[in-house]
């Protein structure tokens, strides 16, 4: 075998040889059997050579390996484990959320009810009550006005009653209700009738408060000219007025010396408290 | 992927600075998997090892084109190594847990190579010691590391490719002797 036919097989095992020279070279090793043992020992040496290369690779680098532990190597993070951990994060936390969300509305749904609705505040013509001299008076009841108040704050109502009192006498305050916290007054003067409705039960206290500083104002402003009006006026009526239509009879609230003549058509409801200071 | 053409030209051409930074880099992935599946860190380097010499050889081969990642390749190599590893130990079929994407990198990947070629590489061994240190340098770094005339003529002082030509056909005429007596 000579130096060329060896060349001619490296570049054979190389994958070198094309067209023509391929052709040639596998025609010869069909006709020549000496060739073609040394064609087969050759790729069988090569086999071996790399195999061997490998091995020798492989013992270079374990040393190598070696002197490379001792520098060290970069510390392992697993993308697909971060991944899967922070898709474990988001769905944690999306499920909480539509917990957090469903308890929520749950407890709101069931804390509603208990929940004060704001009262509307729809004409509410006060229970007329009927007695004789309501009867009587049927005629004066033209100068009946009504006004009705939001349910504001304390100040905020009591800032927005004008109380103009010509009479003292004829000044009283009723709590007509009491219905979830919001209490209902009627207030009386001068034939005139204002129904308020607030949250605050010391409303009447307020109210008699103002109206004892209307009517000084009045008097100041009359220069005493009538003694009836300098009369400090107290707060008449403190009690709570059940919603039906009990009444007393008119033959016991003309008995009753603390019970203010109302005005007319302005009568006292329900049992009316026998503590008028008046 | 500029990066990891350089990576494979180093690993094909065995550049100990290339598989220094791959050492540095991969190890920790290869070693996570053998320790995370019943290995130690000897099974580890030992793995991440013959990974490299089957990549060295995978590379190498003309015909070979990585179609994916670089890292994916090689952690699909060293689990096939240590699933096969792992089925002769334990005598039956293993399921690895996984840290990373892997493909089907094909079954002659996944022989322990120098278990089932332990004769050949002892045979090997042997003759490439009667032809002498001069000889293997030659032999492996044409046949192996796939260097030019030229290139081995300069790394081992040689006038000329010619000279190299005419020493690389003694050794081989001898070494195939050695293996076919």
């Amino acid at each position: 075998m000579y130096e060329n036919d060896i060349a001619l097989i490296d570049a054979f095992i190389a994958g070198e040889l094309t067209g023509l020279d391929k052709h040639k070279f596998e025609m010869r090793v069909k006709e020549d059997l000496e060739f073609a043992k040394a064609v087969r020992h050759q790729i069988h040496a090569v086999e071996n050579l790399e195999l061997f290369g490998a091995v020798q690779m492989g013992t270079a680098l374990r040393a190598d390996m070696v002197d490379w532990k001792k520098e060290g190597f970069k510390p392992y993070k697993s993308e697909m484990l971060a991944k899967s951990t922070l898709v474990k994060i988001i769905s944690t936390i999306a499920v909480l959320s539509v917990i957090a969300g469903a308890v929520w509305y749950y407890t709101k749904r069931e804390e509603s009810p208990k929940e004060q609705k704001p009262l509307e505040l729809s004409p509410q013509k006060p229970a007329s009550i009927e007695t004789p001299e309501s009867r009587q008076n049927q005629v004066d009841s033209s100068i009946e006005t009504e006004s009705y108040t939001e349910l504001k704050t304390s100040e905020e109502q009591v800032a927005d009653i004008q109380l103009d009192i010509q009479d003292p006498t004829t000044f009283s305050i009723i709590e007509l209700s009491e219905v979830n916290g919001v209490y209902t007054y009627q207030i009386s003067h001068d034939g005139q009738v204002q129904i308020i409705k607030s949250q605050d039960p010391n409303m009447d206290d307020r109210l008699t408060k103002m109206a004892n500083e209307a009517i000084e104002e009045n008097v100041q402003s009359s220069n005493g000219s009538s003694a009836k009006n300098t009369k400090t006026i107290t707060k008449k009526v403190i009690s709570k007025q059940p919603q039906s239509n009990q009444t007393k009879p008119s033959s016991e609230l003309k008995k009753d010396p603390e019970i203010q003549p109302l005005p007319p058509a302005i009568k006292p409801r329900g049992d009316v408290e026998d503590d008028f200071p008046y | 992927m500029k990066n990891e053409n350089h990576i494979i030209t180093g690993i094909k051409s065995g550049d100990s600075e290339v598989l220094k930074s791959v050492y540095s880099d991969y190890f920790g992935m290869v070693r996570n998997l053998v320790i995370k599946n019943s290995g130690s860190e000897l099974d580890a380097e030992d793995v991440f090892q013959d990974a490299l010499v089957i990549l060295f050889k995978k590379f190498n081969h003309s015909e070979f084109r990585l179609t994916v990642k670089f890292k994916t390749f090689l952690y699909s190599v060293c689990r096939n190594i240590w699933l096969t590893e792992l089925k002769v130990r334990s005598g039956k079929s293993i399921k690895l847990k996984d840290y990373e994407k892997h493909i089907d990198i094909g079954h002659e990947l996944a022989l322990n190579w120098k278990k089932t070629q332990e004769e050949t590489i002892q045979r090997m061994e042997n003759a490439m010691k009667y032809l002498g240190d001069k000889c293997q340098q030659i032999l492996l770094m044409f046949y192996y590391q796939k260097h030019s005339m030229q290139q081995i003529a300069t790394a081992l002082d040689y006038a000329d490719a010619d000279s190299v030509k005419t020493q690389k056909y003694k050794c081989i005429r001898q070494l195939k002797r050695s293996l076919n007596p």
